[in-house]
Parts: C-alpha cells; sequence; structure tokens
C-alpha cells in the first residue's frame, strides 16, 4: 500500500464515521425549509404601477433615465471613497 | 312551487370554490389553524424549479389542498408554437401534483425578434380569425397529449383592438373547444373588462350575451377578480388588486345558472389581502352561489 | 407551416417587436400597457432574483437597469426566474461600476445563488465511498452536487449579502452595520450549492478553492493527491459530505 492508498484509507474512515453520524433521513422529515422566493410569474397586470417607480425623476424618453444608486450604496460609496477602497484595490492586485 | 324536476336537482350541487394561492400566504394557508377551501390555484411556472424551497413547499400544499394548476406563460395561440423545454416542465409538474385542474390562456406570448426567440411574459392578444384557429386548436392538441388529460383555456383581457373578423372572441372559443373537446375557463372580470374598455354599451349586459355563447358542458372553471378603478377614457388594467365587483357578483350569478359543472375561483395577485380576508370572498361567491341554485329550485 | 401559419406568425412577432422596440410614448393607449407591464414585470422579477442588489441601489435604479436588461437579454423561457443572468455584465459596463465597483460581485453572487437554490438536491450515495479503498485511485473520481459553483470576490461579498438578507425589503442596514462587514476580512472563495435543508454558502480558503477547481476539471483523486501532497484529504471529505457536497464517488 502506497501513501496515497493510506491517505484514500484515511479519508474513507473519516468518511464512514461522518455519514454514520449525521442523522440523514431524520433530517429530512425537519420542517428547516429555507425561505421560498416570491413567484415571478403572475396573471395580475402591473402595467399601472409604472408610476410607483417611475417618480417625478424619471424623464418620459428612456433614453434620458439616470442611473443611480440610492439604498444602502450612498453609505457603501461613501465608505469606499475613503479607506476600504485602497484596502479593496490592494488586495485585488494582489489577488 | 312544484316539486322539483329530478333533472334539476342532479344539477343543484355545490361546486368546488377555490383562491389563488400566492407566495404572500404561503404561510398563513399552511397554518394548522387555517379555515380550509376547496382548492387553492397556483401558478405553474412559479414551481418549475426542480428543487429549493418553492418545490418543497408545494409538496406541503398538496398535502393540505386540492391543487389547480394555472399556466401563465403557455401562450397557446402562438404560430411559432409552445417551447418543448416549456411544455417539459409543464408536463413535470403536472404529473408530480396530479391537479384537480389544469389551464393557461387564449393568448400568444412566443415568436421571434430579429430571429431571436423571444417570450412576450405577457398574455398577448389572438385574431380571431381561421388562421390562427389552426394555431390554437394544433397547440392545445399537443399539449393534451403531452398531459395526457384535459386542458381549460381561459379568455384574456385586450388591451388591443381588432376590426371584426371571422369570429367574436367568445365564438372563437366555443368553436376550440368543440374542435380539441379542452374545456373553457370563463375569466367574468375578463369579458367585463374588455367591454368597458373598448364599448360604449351596457357592460354587464354585453358580457351576460357573451356568456350565452359558451357551449354549457365544456365551461369547467370560472375566475373571478377586481380591477383597480380608472377616470373615463382611460384603460382598465386586469391587475387583479381589488375584490370582486358588484358587476362582476352580478354576472356570476348569470355564469353558476347557465355552467353547473364550473369550479370558481377567486383571483388576487397584486395588493393582497389577508388570508382570512380571501377565504371570506370565497366564501362569498359560495353564498351567491346557494343562493342561485335556490332560486333555480 | 401553412400560409395562414405564416400571417399569423408575421402579426405576432410584429407586435412583440412593438412591444419591445417601439417608443410608444407618444402613440398607442394600449401598446403602452403593454410596454408598462413587462417593464414592471421584469423589474420585480430582477428584484426577486437580486434581492440584496435591489435594496443596495434602490428602487429607481432597478427601474432603468430592468429596462436597459430587456434591450440586452430577451426573456425566452416563459419562466420570468430564469431571465437575468446578463445583468452582472451590464452593471460592469454601466455607471454604477465606478463609484460602485463591488455591486458585480454581489450581482454575481447572487445569480449564483439564484441558480443553487432553485435545484436539485442530490443525496450522497455513501456506498460508493468504498471506492476509497479500492486500488485505482487514478481511476476514482469525485461527483460533487451539480448545483455547486464556486467564485471569488475582493469584496466581503458574504458578509454584505448575509447583512442584507436579514434586513426585512424596505430596510437599509445602518451606516454602523455595513462598515462592522466592510472591515471584516473574509476569504475572497465563495462555494454555493444547495443543500438537502438550505442552500449552503460556505468561505473557503484558497488551497481548498483549488482543491475543488480541480475536481470540476475531472482531475482523478490520484491526481488531486499529487497535485495537493499538504492538503488533508480526510478532513476534507469529511466536512464536505457534511456540507452535502459529494453525491457519489465514480
Amino acid at each position: 500500500m502506497n501513501h496515497k492508498h493510506a491517505i484514500a484509507a484515511a479519508a474513507l474512515a473519516m468518511a464512514l464515521t461522518t455519514v454514520v453520524s449525521a442523522p440523514a433521513e431524520a433530517a429530512g422529515k425537519e420542517k428547516c425549509y429555507g425561505i421560498a422566493a416570491a413567484g415571478q410569474n403572475d396573471c395580475g397586470n402591473l402595467a399601472g404601477t409604472h408610476s410607483c417607480a417611475g417618480q417625478s425623476t424619471m424623464d418620459k424618453d428612456p433614453g434620458e433615465w439616470k442611473l443611480v444608486a440610492k439604498g444602502s450604496c450612498e453609505s457603501m460609496g461613501g465608505m469606499l471613497k475613503a479607506e476600504a477602497k485602497k484596502r479593496y484595490e490592494e488586495k485585488k492586485q494582489k489577488g | 312551487m312544484t316539486a322539483i324536476h329530478p333533472l334539476k336537482q342532479a344539477q343543484i350541487h355545490a361546486t368546488p370554490v377555490g383562491v389563488g394561492l400566492r407566495h404572500e400566504h404561503y404561510s398563513a394557508a399552511l397554518l394548522p389553524s387555517s379555515h380550509s377551501v376547496d382548492f387553492v390555484e397556483i401558478h405553474a411556472e412559479n414551481f418549475f424549479a426542480e428543487g429549493g424551497a418553492a418545490s418543497r413547499l408545494l409538496d406541503q400544499i398538496a398535502e393540505r389542498y386540492k391543487v389547480s394548476i394555472h399556466g401563465t406563460a403557455m401562450g397557446l395561440g402562438s404560430a411559432k408554437g409552445i417551447q418543448p423545454e416549456y411544455l417539459k416542465k409543464f408536463t413535470r409538474l403536472v404529473n408530480r401534483v396530479n391537479p384537480v385542474l389544469v389551464s393557461d390562456h387564449a393568448c400568444f406570448t412566443w415568436g421571434n425578434i430579429d430571429d431571436m426567440p423571444v417570450h412576450a411574459g405577457d398574455l398577448l392578444p389572438l385574431k380571431f380569425n381561421h388562421a390562427t384557429m389552426n394555431v390554437l386548436a394544433d397547440n392545445i392538441d399537443r399539449v393534451q397529449q403531452a398531459l395526457g388529460r384535459q386542458l381549460l383555456i381561459e379568455n384574456i383581457v385586450s388591451y388591443k383592438q381588432f376590426s371584426p373578423s371571422d369570429y367574436s372572441e367568445a365564438e372563437f372559443l366555443a368553436t376550440v373547444a368543440e374542435k380539441t373537446q379542452c374545456g373553457l375557463l370563463v375569466d367574468l372580470n375578463n369579458v367585463l373588462v374588455n367591454y368597458h374598455n373598448f364599448t360604449n354599451g351596457n357592460a354587464l349586459q354585453l358580457a351576460r350575451q357573451w356568456l350565452r355563447h359558451m357551449p354549457v358542458n365544456a365551461v369547467k372553471e370560472i375566475h373571478l377578480a377586481g380591477s383597480t378603478p380608472v377616470e373615463p377614457g382611460m384603460l382598465i388594467i386586469d391587475d387583479h388588486a381589488q375584490p370582486v365587483s358588484d358587476e362582476c357578483w352580478q354576472l356570476f350569478d348569470d355564469a353558476t345558472a347557465r355552467f353547473p359543472n364550473a369550479a370558481t375561483l377567486i383571483e388576487w395577485d397584486n395588493d393582497l389581502p389577508s388570508w382570512p380576508r380571501l377565504l371570506y370572498e370565497a366564501n362569498k361567491a359560495r353564498c351567491r352561489q346557494a343562493m342561485t341554485t335556490e332560486l333555480m329550485a | 407551416m401553412s400560409g395562414g401559419n405564416i400571417s399569423v406568425m408575421d402579426y405576432q412577432s410584429q407586435f412583440l417587436n412593438e412591444i419591445y422596440h417601439v417608443d410608444s410614448t407618444l402613440g398607442d393607449k394600449g401598446l403602452q400597457v403593454y410596454q408598462n407591464n413587462l417593464h414592471m414585470t421584469a423589474m420585480l422579477s430582477l428584484t426577486v432574483t437580486y434581492p440584496v442588489l435591489a435594496q443596495m441601489v434602490g428602487e429607481q435604479a432597478m427601474f432603468v437597469l430592468s429596462h436597459r436588461l430587456l434591450r440586452a437579454e430577451l426573456p425566452e423561457s416563459g419562466d420570468w426566474a430564469d431571465w437575468g443572468q446578463q445583468l452582472p455584465a451590464l452593471i460592469r459596463n454601466s455607471e454604477l461600476n465606478a463609484e460602485h465597483p463591488y455591486l458585480v460581485d454581489i450581482a454575481q453572487f447572487e445569480w449564483v445563488f439564484h441558480l443553487a437554490s432553485r435545484s436539485q438536491f442530490h443525496a450522497l450515495n455513501s456506498a460508493s465511498l468504498q471506492r476509497l479503498a479500492d486500488e485505482a485511485l487514478e481511476q476514482t473520481f469525485i461527483t460533487l452536487q451539480p448545483s455547486l459553483k464556486y467564485l471569488r470576490s475582493s469584496y466581503p461579498v458574504h458578509g454584505l449579502w448575509r447583512l442584507h438578507r436579514s434586513q426585512t425589503e424596505q430596510e437599509v442596514p445602518s451606516r454602523q452595520q455595513l462598515e462592522n462587514v466592510m472591515n471584516h476580512q473574509e476569504t475572497g472563495c465563495y462555494v454555493i450549492a444547495q443543500g438537502a435543508h438550505n442552500t449552503n454558502i460556505v468561505e473557503v480558503y484558497e488551497d481548498e478553492f483549488n482543491w475543488l477547481r480541480g475536481i470540476s476539471d475531472g482531475l482523478s483523486v490520484a491526481a488531486l493527491l499529487d497535485i495537493f501532497p499538504a492538503f488533508d484529504f480526510a478532513a476534507w471529505i469529511a466536512s464536505a459530505i457534511q456540507r452535502d457536497w459529494i453525491t457519489h464517488l465514480e
């Protein structure tokens, strides 16, 4: 038995221990289901909801719509401009 | 009052009343304390995923309720045909759930843009002519064969008006039902919305006439929904965001009397009320049904 | 196809083309309804597929992004959940990328999670583990969950993802919470796969990342052990089984 086979045998032993200890079948009945994402396909027509997203800043011409990030990007952008951005750029170059 | 005619008596039985089951109501509907409902209708494509939370949820739903599967994307009137991959997923879902009803719309969804295949993501109106009839009937045949069961076809709202063609909408649906032996799903609100949007006449009167064209035994399901009111001159959008209107309830009374085999479904997709409020809407349908059958007796 | 079908096809394709490409702002009210519905449905769908991105950029940006994406990627499957793969590339080429370079990685992370969360889970065939006792390690291969995907990022995408997913849709995390995440070092290597009960996200180190790539590239157990002599195979296989990553050996 060479070195690789010894490693494989050890791995098998570990794997079998794990399989035995994992309560795989029992867990199948558990109600630990994660969250179902909202359905993306519906019959209700959304044409009338246009104005909610449109807001007054939205021009009628799609070509004029500006892409401005609000939400948490407002804080994130500020943070990146300072320390963090430098750090991540350095890291990126290394990576 | 004379004795009830035996045939009429046979017709007087409560037909199932269900509600559309949407994401927002999954947990409320699965609570042990939830009141029951005769069936729930799900949108097929929302359960196309092969695994994950939605798929597990479906098992729980099907354990608790009878399920009707309603497609929103099959586009049975598409000249391009229904994409095989879509039909495969649809068939797999139907086989898995064994639903009480299976339905989709008399519309088209598939086509080409610059020779690239595209799906409309919407229910687009058909021209009611012979050529379209052939396309629709062929596609329905194919789907019914793939599923090995009857499909119900629903009338849609159209925001586009066509010049009169070979058939009226009602004749078109009646003909395709006869040709293919498919069933019909009559959406009462859609009939009303179309008349409100494109005629000046009394929409309720016109809708009642529309119903008279429907082959009685082919109508297996009725959809009830409400649309947000609009200013005069604007198109009513079929947003399924409101309780069923009085006008639509009145039309429902006619439909109940006419189509004794039809199940009823409350469709509510946007600005959803609470689950109990939705079930209340279903109970309302049940009560009106009972009153109509009592009158008929 | 009969002549009748061609005329039906023509009308239908032309109508689709009008909805997707014609400017209706001054014209047909009906066409506007179809265009608005398409756009709003696309936006809603994108927000479901990319919930964290939506919280980060806000509703208005999602409105514009979905409009642009409809031009770049036509829906074609009939299930809106399949649409949106091109969004990371679209963001990379947008004006957002200069100010918010992490958004591309967030979007990529969310797309991978979206795909994995919809995939089928395959349970481990534990009998197949016996192949490790076999002589022929050159012919022994590890098969991973088909849904397993890995990705890299220079930004703490896992922390950002978790933080935003723990908020309700309308809430935006506080500056302090964001700062905490930004200052927390992540390994930069992520593995996402469908599990028995949940879709699992695991941060791994470089060596494990490379090992997994080796498996995906089709290396045998013998080859893996040759290339990564320092890698603790035994410890890894135990944790990989616990993470539901392995379906069988062959």
